[in-house]
């Protein structure tokens, strides 16, 4: 049994009388001298707002009434008869304490971090298999249209090296991964310099720059290996839908924050998509590499030639925040390391 | 004899003759305004009945802290991560219910009633138009410019069921607002006006946003009775 005062709120007018709500195990009570009679309601026909900090509670009644009061004490009472708003009161319990915010800080945090470098990654894995190649040329043939408008020229290359070329790619495309539909373009640009470009339908675009760079055709076997690995391996379909993923994360976790929003919301996602393009590239070199080494070649014609393509990469200002550097040193320490069981095995 | 108190240093003190003192605080030069909550003490819930009406005046109070609302936001955005965004439509709820009920006016709260079910379904419906889109941009990209005309079509809609929505929902002292603003005026607000940005240099920018704050609170009506 338990009693306690509330404003009666009839919602038809905006007057509110004080009221008694008198609870005795089986009916809630509402007396005051301006109702005549008094209210009974059964726990099962009255709502009871959940708790929220030190607020004002209701009771929501039937005939559309409210119970407003500031004894909170008495309405959890009542709310714990009734067994109900289960789920927002546990809610409430975290946000009570201090500690438990902190703990739900950290599982945030955690969360997030694991659902960021596997959830994700996992998740556009099995979505990127799923898609039809029909859509893959689709991608493509767009993509393959704004390079040409923005970044390529005709390639100003011989056709008696372009021919070379194209078969040393046709040798590496059989011994390779016969299944997917390879080809090789050539491109002259002065905007990308020395670098290959993979398409997720199969075309790849190497540049005049790099086959000018490469000392001899060993080293480009290596990066058409690569590129191919990056086809393969569905990279470029991935990368999108872990970029679309990440964005939504993103906008879930500082969507309060609108002001700071843009600034917020750019950089965490400029980050997490540079570390899932390394993990791709990580990919395709461990791909490439054991191609070359099952195929009876070395990995150092590749190693050689990762190091003139980062000398001769275009200074963009930018570059310094995501330095090119230090990872191009990282991937050839992973290419020496594959290496070396090969050169043992000799 | 007046009750005076500083805007800025908290600092009161009683005045006798108000027009002397040019309304400036000793103690830091900040504004002194007359304290009204002196009045309020006592606020009283039974308003006069209505053959004889007489006019309260009565300050409203804002009584959220930074501290409960930190650890409010923290609950809010673990449970939407973990639930993959779904719990997003009763976070929402929570955060418009926490600064409403902690607004007061002559002592009683503002509640925010909508059901999280409901937001949930809009929220579905946004997520599904949002990732609808960006796969159509990458995968079919011929389509994005006819959804993007689409979008912007029904947007006007949307918005005005939104306002609907969220008047209905705000309530005080259990009689909910009203939102009756009509869907054409959405539709210039939100259509024309925007379109007109870049014939305009921008310069209808600020115009526009006192426009659409004209549009939601000049139609904004509390309870049905005139």
């Amino acid at each position: 049994m338990i009693q306690f005062r509330a404003s009666y709120l009839d919602g038809l007018s905006s007057s509110a009388s004080e009221v008694t709500l008198l609870f005795d195990g089986a009916f809630l009570h509402i007396q005051s001298v301006g109702l005549n009679p008094a209210l009974k309601f059964s726990l099962d026909e009255i709502e009871i707002t959940p708790p929220l900090g030190k607020t004002n509670r209701s009771i929501i009644l039937p005939n559309g009434a409210r119970c407003e009061t500031d004894d909170i004490g008495s309405v959890a009472w009542l709310e714990d008869q009734k067994g109900s708003n289960m789920l927002l009161r546990t809610v409430h319990f975290l946000e009570k304490k201090w500690s438990l915010t902190l703990v739900c800080l950290i599982g945030l945090i955690l969360f997030t971090w694991t659902f960021m470098i596997y959830g994700i990654p996992f998740l556009a894995k099995k979505a990127a298999y799923s898609i039809p190649p029909v859509y893959m040329e689709k991608i493509s043939r767009k993509t393959a249209e704004l390079l040409d408008d923005r970044f390529f020229k005709p390639s100003e290359l011989d056709e008696k090296d372009k021919n070379r070329l194209s078969d040393i790619f046709s040798k590496i495309h059989n011994e390779n991964a016969p299944g997917i539909d390879y080809r090789i373009e050539f491109r002259k640009s002065p905007m990308l310099g020395a670098n290959a470009l993979a398409l997720p339908s199969g075309l790849i675009f190497m540049t005049d720059e790099l086959v000018e760079i490469a000392q001899k055709d060993d080293e480009l076997i290596g990066i058409m290996a690569h590129e191919m690995a990056h086809v393969d391996l569905r990279h470029g379909v991935r990368s999108i839908i872990q970029n679309t993923g990440v964005f939504l994360v993103v906008s879930i976790l500082v969507g309060d924050i609108s002001s700071i929003t843009n600034i917020a919301a750019a950089l965490p996602t400029l980050l997490a998509e540079s570390g899932y393009s390394r993990q791709f590239e990580k990919e395709a070199d461990e791909s490439a590499a054991l191609y070359l080494i099952h195929n009876g070649y070395s990995t150092k014609p590749l190693q050689d030639i990762l190091i003139r393509i980062t000398k001769d990469q275009p200074k963009f200002p930018g570059e310094s925040i995501l330095s090119t550097h230090p990872q191009t040193q990282e991937r050839i320490d992973f290419l020496k390391k594959l290496d070396k069981p090969s050169i043992i095995d000799k | 004899m007046a009750d005076l108190i500083c805007r800025d240093c908290g600092f009161s003190m009683n005045e006798n003759d108000t027009e002397k003192s040019n309304l400036v605080c000793p103690k830091c030069f900040g504004r002194l305004d007359l304290n009204m909550n002196a009045n309020l003490q006592k606020p009283n819930p039974i308003p006069a009945p209505v053959s004889n009406p007489t006019y309260q005046t009565f300050k409203p109070e804002f009584t959220a802290t930074a501290g409960k609302y930190f650890r409010i936001w923290i609950v809010n955005v673990f449970l939407t991560i973990i639930t993959l965004g779904i719990y997003a439509a009763w976070a929402k709820v929570r955060t418009r219910k926490y600064f409403y009920a902690n607004t007061k006016l002559g002592g009683h709260a503002f509640d925010y009633l909508a059901n999280p079910i409901a937001i949930l379904k809009g929220n579905l419906i946004v997520g599904g138009i949002f990732i609808f889109y960006s796969l159509s941009n990458n995968f079919i990209p011929i389509l994005s410019p006819f959804i993007m005309i689409a979008f912007y079509a029904v947007l006007p809609f949307l918005i005005y069921k939104s306002l609907r929505f969220y008047a209905h929902n705000s309530a005080f002292r259990n009689i909910r607002f009203r939102f009756l603003g009509s869907l054409g005026e959405s539709y210039k607000m939100y259509l024309l006006y925007p379109f007109l940005i870049p014939f305009t240099l921008g310069f209808i920018i600020p115009y526009w946003a006192f426009r659409r704050k004209k549009y939601f609170l000049d139609q904004l009506a509390f309870g049905t009775t005139p």
